[in-house]
Order: C-alpha cells, then sequence, then structure tokens
C-alpha cells in the first residue's frame, strides 16, 4: 500500500495551513486545509486510512497549541473515521460533489471540536457554529473542490473519482 | 486476540485506540501538554522550520535591515523632538501629586511556530523562562497589542492572541476617554462591549489599553470602524478593528516589565553604538531643548 502520497498531502496541507492559508482569508474567515486532506484521504482509501490521517494531522495541529492537547486529534480522527465508512454511499464523482462533502464534513468536525472546546456551553457554541463554521465550511468546500481536481489531475485519472464510483471501478 | 481483533475490524479498533489516546492527551495538566508538545513538535516540526527560516531570512533579511535602520533613525530624532516635553510632564506630575510614569520595557521574540486552529489565535515564541518571560506578559508589535504569554517553558512560550474567544481586554478611546470591553468577534474584527448608549464613541476613534488589568496604559490597539445602538437602546454596538495583522507577524515584543522613563536600561550599550547620535542620558533638558531648535 503506498503511503507516500497521504503523508505528502497531510504534511502540504499542514504547512500551507500555516503559511499561505492566512494570507488568503476573506474577513478572517480561511480554508482549513488539514481536514480537506482527511476527507480526502478517507474517502480514496477508506476508514483504517482516514482515522490514522485523522488523528496525526489532528495531532500535529495540537502540537502548535497544546492549550487542548488532543482535540483536534480526536475530532479529525473520529471525521476520518465517517468519512471513509460512509463512502460506499457516496459518490463524489465531480469536484462539486466533494466539495458539498467537504463543507458537511467541515460542520461535523466543528460541531464535535466545539462541544469539547465550550465545554458544552450552547450558547456559545451555536454563535461559534453561525458566525465562523458555517462560512469556513463554505469556503473549505470551494478549496476543497479545487484540490480534489488538483490531486485528480496530478493522479492522472482527470476528474478525480472518490467513494463508491472508485470502488466500482477497482 | 489483539491481532484477530485489528484484522476483522481494523478501522474499528483504531478508531478506538485514536479516541483513547485523545483523551489522555486532554485529561493531561497544562505543564505535562506543553511537554509533549514541545517533544513531539520539535521533531516534527524541525525540518519545515529549518527550511522556511533559511528561505525567509534569505529573502528578507537585508530588506529588512534597510528598513529598520531608517525607523531607527526616524524614531531618534523623534525621540529627540520629544525629550523636552518629556521632562515637561514628568515635572508637572511631580507637582500634582501623581506617581511618575513609566514605560514598557520591551523584550523582541521571533514567531517560531503559529497554530492552525480556527478557533484559538495563538502563537510559538522562540524566547522562554531563560529571557525572563513568564505568564501574562502583554506582548506587542510595532503596529499595537498582540496578546499575553499564556504558557512558557525553558525556551519556548505561547501566546495568546487578541484574537481568541477567551480573550477581554479594557480599552479606552483616545478622543473621548470613555472605557470599554474589546472582545474578539472574527479575523481583525472585534467588538467593544459595555459602553453605554449616550457615551462619545465615533467611527474612526483610536483605541488603546485603558490600563485596568494585567496590561500596561497607552498601547494602540486599534479603530472604530463602525457604531450602532443595541435592539434594547440601552449599550452602543461597536465594531473594531486591530491595528495588527496577526496572521502576517513574524517578530513580536514581550513587556517584561515597566520602567522609568529615565531609565538608562531602556537603551543597552550597543544600542547607543547603534544609535551613534542619540544625545547622552545625562544631558540637562536645556541642552536637548537646544538640539531640538536646530533640526529642521
Amino acid at each position: 500500500m503506498n503511503v507516500f502520497g497521504p503523508i505528502l498531502l497531510c504534511y502540504l496541507a499542514l504547512a500551507l495551513q500555516a503559511t499561505l492559508v492566512p494570507y488568503i482569508g476573506i474577513a478572517g474567515i480561511q480554508p482549513d486545509l488539514p481536514l480537506v486532506a482527511v476527507t480526502l484521504i478517507a474517502l480514496g482509501r477508506g476508514g483504517t486510512a482516514g482515522v490514522v490521517a485523522g488523528f496525526l494531522v489532528g495531532l500535529a495541529q495540537d502540537l502548535t497549541n497544546p492549550g487542548f492537547l488532543g482535540l483536534n486529534a480526536l475530532a479529525k480522527c473520529l471525521l476520518g473515521y465517517t468519512a471513509g465508512t460512509l463512502r460506499v454511499r457516496f459518490d463524489a464523482g465531480t469536484a462539486w460533489t466533494y466539495g458539498a462533502l467537504v463543507a458537511v464534513a467541515t460542520v461535523a468536525h466543528d460541531v464535535v471540536y466545539l462541544t469539547i472546546y465550550t465545554r458544552l456551553v450552547l450558547s456559545e457554541m451555536f454563535l461559534s457554529l453561525a458566525t465562523r463554521t458555517l462560512p469556513t465550511a463554505l469556503y473549505t468546500a470551494v478549496a476543497g473542490a479545487f484540490v480534489a481536481v488538483a490531486t485528480g489531475a496530478l493522479s492522472g485519472r482527470g476528474s478525480h473519482r472518490l467513494g463508491r464510483s472508485q470502488l466500482a471501478r477497482r | 486476540m489483539f491481532g484477530s481483533l485489528l484484522g476483522r475490524h481494523r478501522d474499528r479498533t483504531l478508531l478506538v485506540l485514536c479516541l483513547v489516546l485523545s483523551c489522555v492527551l486532554l485529561s493531561l495538566d497544562h505543564g505535562t501538554q506543553n511537554d509533549v508538545a514541545r517533544t513531539l513538535g520539535l521533531s516534527l516540526y524541525a525540518p519545515v522550520q529549518a527550511l522556511a527560516r533559511g528561505a525567509e531570512e534569505a529573502v528578507l533579511l537585508r530588506r529588512d535591515n534597510e528598513q529598520l535602520r531608517r525607523l531607527v533613525a526616524t524614531l531618534n530624532l523623534e525621540r529627540q523632538r520629544l525629550l523636552p516635553m518629556r521632562d515637561e510632564v514628568a515635572a508637572l506630575r511631580r507637582t500634582a501629586g501623581f506617581a511618575a510614569e513609566r514605560f514598557p520595557y520591551l523584550k523582541p521574540c521571533e514567531i517560531v511556530g503559529r497554530t492552525t486552529d480556527s478557533f484559538q489565535g495563538a502563537l510559538q515564541l522562540g524566547c522562554g523562562q531563560r529571557d525572563s518571560l513568564s505568564t501574562g506578559m502583554p506582548v506587542a508589535a510595532y503596529a499595537g497589542l498582540v496578546g499575553r504569554v499564556r504558557q512558557v517553558t525553558e525556551t519556548r512560550s505561547l501566546l495568546e492572541t487578541l484574537a481568541s474567544a477567551d480573550m477581554a481586554l479594557s480599552v479606552t478611546d483616545q478622543r473621548s476617554s470613555v472605557i470599554g470591553i474589546l472582545r474578539w468577534a472574527r479575523g481583525n474584527q472585534f467588538t467593544l462591549d459595555r459602553v453605554d448608549a449616550v457615551e462619545d464613541v465615533l467611527v474612526g476613534d483610536p483605541l488603546v489599553t485603558s490600563g485596568l488589568g494585567d496590561y500596561p496604559r497607552g498601547i494602540p490597539v486599534g479603530v472604530v470602524t463602525r457604531v450602532g445602538v443595541s435592539l434594547d437602546g440601552l449599550f452602543k454596538q461597536i465594531d473594531v478593528r486591530t491595528h495588527v495583522d496577526f496572521g502576517g507577524l513574524r517578530d513580536v515584543f514581550v513587556v517584561t516589565r515597566l520602567v522609568d522613563w529615565q531609565e538608562r536600561t531602556l537603551y543597552r550599550t550597543e544600542d547607543a553604538q547603534l544609535l551613534r547620535t542619540m544625545p547622552s542620558e545625562d544631558a540637562a533638558p536645556a541642552q536637548t531643548s537646544n538640539q531640538e531648535v536646530r533640526i529642521p
């Protein structure tokens, strides 16, 4: 099993998130590239790869801010598992379908994250969901669509088909 | 048994292991979390950081150097112009019986890491306990206030920026002296809370730290961008934009202590050598005043 591609993708996503992404934020809203990478890996390679990628990427994010060490790891490994397990039901055949999936994944990830981060203070949680998560999900979906196209082009498969359609082809 | 479990339900077993590990990490105390993060982070990010720093220094160092020389020369001239006023204010405060004004002593620190977390604004500094940093110290940049030191280890520290959900800062309107509480909304957008509807706050008013709380008075924070009234009509709804762009920061200054204006430790010997034109601290105010007249 080739693991070089996913590792490179995760490393690239983390590096870009820390360097380039702060400069392309719109009114403080930035795309979540590590989340895009985890979703892409989980949809392409299944639950096991999704869990491992989610945990490692989340842990790498937590290391830069150890105030809640383990929180991103927990949220992202859950996301990786869910996306990887449910991929048989998805047909992310086009970039925009994949973008929509990424948007849903962003909201799901932030619900888990904020539940622990706000210690279930619902007012803070819903405020953050409304003011940060939804715009971030939209921006991340657009970024995810571009990433799906780019990875598809790099792997020489044209439009990068993920989920059920990819399984069927295999 | 574990091998068979891993073989048949590999994804679920891994998920449970990862969840348990995450919960263990979350339940650690802050000191241990910091140690774990430092140990793992140093090995994981060291190659990337070394590469990024090398490239950045090669491209930006020369430009930065020129810019800083120009800035230092300009500030030195400005300082000479302000010296007589400083002495005058000090004399007036003494006469009125007020405490002497104190000035922040700044420790320059490089930002060596930034969080990729969208809910907690935090930066990692390359200074720690060995550089006399401790928890709670205010941190500023050239443009204004950045935040405060949240955690400190021997060689590193974690800076909590104003763009953090937990941050609340007492600021004052520099024009009208109205005081309010600054809270983060998103990005560089903040709100100023606890300002009565009848108070005098206008768009464009500069905000500085009020001196109430842990931050010294007078550090620039931001500017008022919108003023409205809350639905109940009791408070103003004020939007604020900070001077500092938290995403583009590379160097910051930690306020390690407050010193008197006249204290010589504000400038080290090597600083004075750099600023060859800087007048001696022993110079009398009258002489400084004469020097000021000669400056066009």
